[in-house]
């Protein structure tokens, strides 16, 4: 059994977007603040209590709100952020028809939104308009109106079923 | 056009969608500490709040007053009353809760009708709650109203809801000593900075607005946060930031609509209003002057636009903004003509309903005719230009179409109509420059915050000096960058900032001429511009964009131009949208399968980002008619949460369609009028109107509760 | 806002976990932690330790054996949803939102008891059996004896929920119908369905409604007048009418007690057509 006091602090390990980092944090610590004080401040913070979705990272394989996960939880974990979609200056599909189809305004929303349309597309390569938005409904957006950011959902889906270039050049 | 009218995608965007945004939370200083607000649990009180080393109350940040920092008096719960300074944002939280504070209850008032009585003051300070009362006047409404046919009243209710941009507030401030540097997350840079140096009296202040993630006009005024972090980083000199919880930002900020018309109306048996007198009550909340100045202008704004695009000319408002013991209101996407639309239009959909006329011929009976235009409306504003009738001619197929949809399908088909005022003043700013290189640079007084006006901006100068938009880059939201700016609000950025920003250009493109002809040896008469290249016309010489700017750094003629735009009037879109709704006749939920947008919006700069803007207006009076409203027990509010209150996601969202008919153009250089608050003006009585043509309910209140359909 | 400050305890085994909650009585186990950490964040709760379960890999398996389906207690709404099992998938792909569904436990959600979780209108329909293991040892409680009360189960300090277990109902038609303001809110009403006829008469059926009362309960005089009937339009309106006796709601921002227990009858009326017609 490992035990820690409140005030002693934990090491971790995360594998953020193929990268190790070590840190050590208070057990109260949620997962979005570390990640963001790691650098990765693409991760937002919309609300606290769980309903707007700007947090969402994809870790272990599974989309998850890193505002509800404490960060020794995540302890071994591997984590995908936003910045860790484009490769090599390509940007990733979604990225790419989120651009196209004018799906973001002020992008706060944008990053989480994004997370959450990847690990959308991963699990159900061909959505219905209908499983996109109930998809992406754990994710609050207060500038679209959600129209463009389902079309550009749908416009990577049929991208990447044609297998298309994973990555297409800016 | 190569550039202007075409749906270019945003340049914003490369940054936004990688994470490499830079909001207000992103930004770091060394040895910043984090601050966080202690919040009234009571809505009127006396208060004592002991200070101590780390704690600093309104004593500390505006002695023997209570604003923007209550010293002695709190008048709303959620008031911030003291600020705790501490390493990071888990700490500060820890601290707020060992800091004392002793309440002494005062009565507390929170219908604006009681407080109107004046019996009991909603903070002691005050000769009345009624901020300001108004009245307008138009013919002999009162007479008119005895004489007509038929007689309608009644009171409609548009309720007090919350902006909620995803990003909340937030600050970050710092005090290098000579100069105060403060970024926030704001509407205005120029503006904050300009009240940051009343409230502060220094003027070597820098206001710094980064990316910001909504704000709807709930970021325009002084927050009393943006006053406190602001004093003690000079105070202390260190560097704070404060970024509020979510919970904490919707009780205290934000705050619109909430208003009330009651209301008579007198009709010919044919739908025309021959009278209206209505008296319009807004609650605006504690007195905080300055979100009082912003919303208490809003309710005249409600007023004077009650008319919307109908022609009354025997008209009589009265409107009174009350101070109330609630979180003071500001401006709500729309600001007062949201409601003066949701009023007029349930007035017609009511005289729809009393008189049996079809409700789009109930309309067009008492619309403004084209020859009228310019029309002076019964409360002296103007309608710029259009043609009212000739829309809804434009938009009648489509109405056909979605009639026939309704009708197949048993759904309900609504419509409202709307004319807005915007494009105010008094003035903008742009400054278009070019480096040494060719490198076009654009530096906006206005304050975008999403609506991607960088973009159109960009479109705007490349159109005017011929060049690839790769060429040109937008910068705002930084007060050392332009000599001033005002903001983003009203939907007058696009018109308004970019009036100025097609000045500057074509003052540069003098210029570069001048220079080109300079080079080439000729008279500015003998070469012209062309495609970003000065021509001579005779001997077919010519230079490039780059070779110009050269010779004219060369010659010494300055290629650094800023235009201040001063506003003469400000201008007036209109349109009539359609909503197709279904309603569950068992349990009463509402589901909105299909919203068609039909506007005049003059000009269009790039019709995807004016597309984007009705798509995100309609879904926000979306929320406000289905599902959004500030609950508030003992004047708490009850739903500060995002859990409890409910903002649209995707399911609920429609499908959205817009046509755009340009039947007239504003008086401005650019021709746009202004499209960023329209879906959000007309949007929630489109969908009550629908409700209405299905159930037979006059509804006057928002949210509709599914329960209320099946009553 | 921020979680007030607590230990943490990260146990090699269930004996190890079952220990320390036992002995720190304000403790917390914490598993997927999405009713936990929300209620931290608004510092409702203050344990003084959080009890990792997430390692714990004996208490995330999920069976099929003897006709019975065995659910680990952190077995994911996710995990549920993809696993076919009648009635309580369905129930779990209504589970708040998709990234809620990735982390939010069984386990976690009926030691919580919400009393307009989802799952409690399926479990009780079910006759689940609840699987807890304390210092002292294993025992079994029906899921209806286990929900003492809103926010109470029956857990005694150091006992953890380890399983879920529900007959594998084959050969049942079922449906779950919920009421929601918008999509991923809590039930305003909730009702789940499971059905077994044969040749046109039903030769079992049980009706298990959440949201309405404390706890999820069983509308018993309903399901008995569907027994060995051939149901038609009229029954079943007879028989929803019935379900509503079974309601005792609330008024809260959800709806007015009143409207609640009307929409008891057109959901139970739902849910009974659609699981007939599957």
């Amino acid at each position: 059994m490992k035990l820690f006091e409140k005030d002693q602090k934990v090491k971790i390990t995360l594998k953020v977007n193929g990268k190790p980092y070590e840190t050590e944090v208070e057990p109260r610590r949620l997962l979005v603040h570390v990640l963001r004080e790691l650098g990765f401040t693409g991760v937002h913070v919309g609300c606290d209590t769980s309903n707007c979705g700007a947090c969402t990272v994809i870790m272990d394989g599974k989309s998850v709100k890193s505002c509800t996960l404490l960060a020794v939880e995540a302890n071994n974990s591997e984590i995908t952020t936003v910045e860790g979609l484009a490769q090599d200056g390509n940007l990733h599909p979604v990225q790419e028809a989120f651009w196209e189809k004018h799906a973001l305004q002020c992008g706060y929303c944008t990053p989480g939104m994004i997370m959450q349309s990847v690990w959308l597309l991963k699990e159900n390569p061909n959505p219905t308009e209908e499983e996109i938005r109930e998809g992406i409904s754990g994710n609050l957006c207060r500038c679209t109106g959600y129209q463009n950011i389902v079309e550009a959902i749908k416009t990577a889906a049929e991208r990447l079923r044609l297998n298309q270039p994973l990555y297409q050049r800016r | 056009m190569k550039y202007i009218g075409q749906p270019v995608r945003r340049i914003e965007d490369p940054r936004l969608i990688t994470g490499r945004g830079t909001y207000v939370d992103d930004v770091q200083l060394p040895g910043m500490l984090f601050v966080a607000f202690l919040r009234s649990k009571y809505p009127h009180a006396r208060i004592k709040v002991k200070g101590g080393p780390q704690v600093y109350t309104g004593k500390d940040f505006n002695p023997g007053k209570d604003f923007p920092i209550p010293s002695t008096e709190v008048t709303y719960a959620g008031q911030p009353i003291a600020a705790v300074v501490a390493k990071d944002r888990y700490e500060a939280y820890d601290l707020l809760e060992s800091v004392e504070v002793e309440y002494e209850p005062l009565s507390p008032v929170f219908d604006p009708e009681e407080a109107l009585k004046d019996e009991v003051k909603v903070y002691s300070g005050l000769q009345s709650n009624v901020y300001s009362k108004k009245e307008f006047l138009s013919g002999e409404p009162h007479k008119v109203l005895e004489e007509s046919q038929v007689q309608l009243e009644g009171t409609l209710y548009n309720q007090r809801v919350v902006a909620v941009p995803m990003e909340t507030r937030g600050v970050v401030s710092f005090f290098d000593g000579q100069k105060l540097t403060v970024w926030s997350s704001t509407q205005s840079a120029h503006y904050l900075r300009r009240n940051l140096v009343k409230y502060l009296g220094l003027t070597n202040i820098r206001v710094i607005q980064p990316d910001v993630g909504g704000a709807f006009g709930s970021k325009i005024i002084l927050q009393p946060e943006e006053y406190a972090v602001s004093f003690l980083s000079v105070k202390l000199g260190v560097p704070l930031k404060w970024i509020p919880t979510r919970s904490e930002e919707m009780m205290s900020a934000g705050h619109g609509r909430d208003k009330a018309l009651r209301y008579k109306v007198g009709v010919k048996r044919d739908g025309t209003i021959m009278s209206l007198v209505g008296t319009i009550v807004g609650n605006i909340g504690a007195p905080y002057s300055e979100a009082n100045e912003d919303d208490g202008g809003n309710v005249i704004s409600a007023a004077r636009m009650l008319p919307g695009p109908y022609r009354i000319k025997h008209a009589q408002v009265v409107a009174y903004a009350v101070n109330t013991n609630l979180t003071p209101t500001t401006s709500y996407r729309g600001a007062g003509r949201p409601e003066a639309t949701f009023f007029i239009e349930r007035i017609m959909d009511q005289i729809s309903q009393e008189l049996g006329i079809d409700p789009l011929e109930v309309r067009s009976r008492n619309l403004i005719r084209p020859e009228e235009m310019p029309y002076q409306n019964a409360f002296g504003i103007t309608y710029d230009s259009g043609n009212y009738i000739g829309l809804i001619k434009s938009a009648e197929p489509y109405y056909q179409q979605l009639k026939a949809e309704a009708q197949k399908e048993n759904l309900c088909l609504g419509l409202s109509m709307y004319v807005e005022i915007t494009g105010f003043g008094p003035w903008e700013t742009a400054r278009v420059y070019v480096k040494y290189d060719g490198r076009v640079v654009i530096v906006t007084g206005t304050g975008p915050h999403g609506q991607g006006d960088a973009t159109a901006f960009a479109q705007i100068a490349s159109e005017a000096l011929e060049v690839p938009m790769e060429k040109v880059e937008v910068k705002w939201g930084d007060t050392d960058v332009i000599e001033d700016g005002i903001g983003t609000w009203g939907s007058r950025t696009l018109t308004v900032g970019g009036s100025a920003v097609l000045l500057a250009s074509q003052e540069l493109r003098k210029r570069l001429t001048e220079a080109g002809a300079k080079a080439l040896e000729a008279d500015v008469e003998e070469v012209e511009y062309l495609e970003g290249k000065v021509v001579h016309k005779k001997t077919g010489k010519s230079l490039s964009f780059d070779e110009v700017v050269k010779n004219a750094y060369k010659f010494g003629i300055s290629l650094d131009v800023t235009s201040v735009y001063p506003v003469r009037k400000p201008t007036t879109p209109y349109g009539i949208h359609f909503a197709v709704v279904e309603i569950d006749r068992e349990t009463g939920m509402i589901k909105v399968r299909k919203y068609l947008a039909v506007d005049d919006v003059g000009k269009v700069i790039n019709p995807l980002l004016a597309e984007g803007q009705i798509h995100g207006g309609v879904v926000q009076a979306l929320g406000q008619a289905l599902y959004e409203q500030v609950v508030i027990a003992d004047g708490i509010m009850q739903n500060s949460s995002l859990g409890d209150y409910v903002v649209p996601t995707a399911v609920e969202s429609p499908k959205m369609e817009w046509k755009n008919f340009q039947l007239g153009l504003s008086p401005h250089p650019l021709g746009s009028k202004g499209i960023g608050e329209a879906g959000a003006v007309v949007g929630s009585p489109t969908i009550l109107s629908a409700l209405q043509q299905c159930t037979k309910k006059f509804i006057n209140r928002m949210p509709v509760s599914p329960e209320d359909l099946v009553k | 806002m921020y979680p007030p400050k607590f230990g943490y305890v990260i146990p090699d085994s269930l004996g190890e976990a079952t220990e320390f909650l036992e002995q720190h009585e304000d403790a917390k186990a914490l598993a997927g932690g999405h009713s936990l950490i929300p209620m931290l964040k608004l510092r409702i709760i203050r344990p003084s330790y959080l009890v990792e379960l997430k390692g714990l890999k004996e208490l995330h398996f999920l069976s099929r054996e003897g006709g019975k389906i065995r659910i680990g207690a952190l077995t994911t709404h996710y995990e549920i949803l993809k696993s076919g099992i009648p009635l309580l998938s369905e129930a779990a792909s209504t589970v708040a939102d998709p990234q809620v569904r990735n982390m939010g436990t069984i386990g976690g959600v009926i030691s919580h008891l919400d009393p307009a979780a989802d799952y409690p209108a399926s479990l009780i329909a079910m006759d689940a059996v609840v699987r807890i293991k304390g210092r002292k040892g294993v025992r079994e409680e029906s899921f209806k004896d286990f929900a003492k009360d809103m926010f109470t189960p029956d857990l005694s300090p150091g006992e953890l929920v380890t399983e879920v277990v529900v007959p594998d109902f084959n050969g049942y038609s079922f449906s779950y119908k919920k009421l929601e303001r918008r999509a991923g809110d809590f039930a305003i009403v909730g009702v789940a369905v499971l059905l077994k006829k044969e040749g046109g008469v039903v030769k079992d059926v049980r009706i298990g409604l959440t949201a309405v009362n404390n706890k999820a309960v069983r509308a018993d005089e309903a399901e008995k007048m569907l027994l060995d009937a051939s149901p038609d339009e009229k029954l079943i309106e007879k028989v929803s009418e019935k379900a509503m006796e079974y309601a005792n709601p609330t008024s809260d921002i959800r709806g007015t007690a009143e409207y609640k227990k009307k929409m008891v009858k057109v959901m139970t009326k739902r849910a009974l057509l659609d699981a007939l017609k599957r």
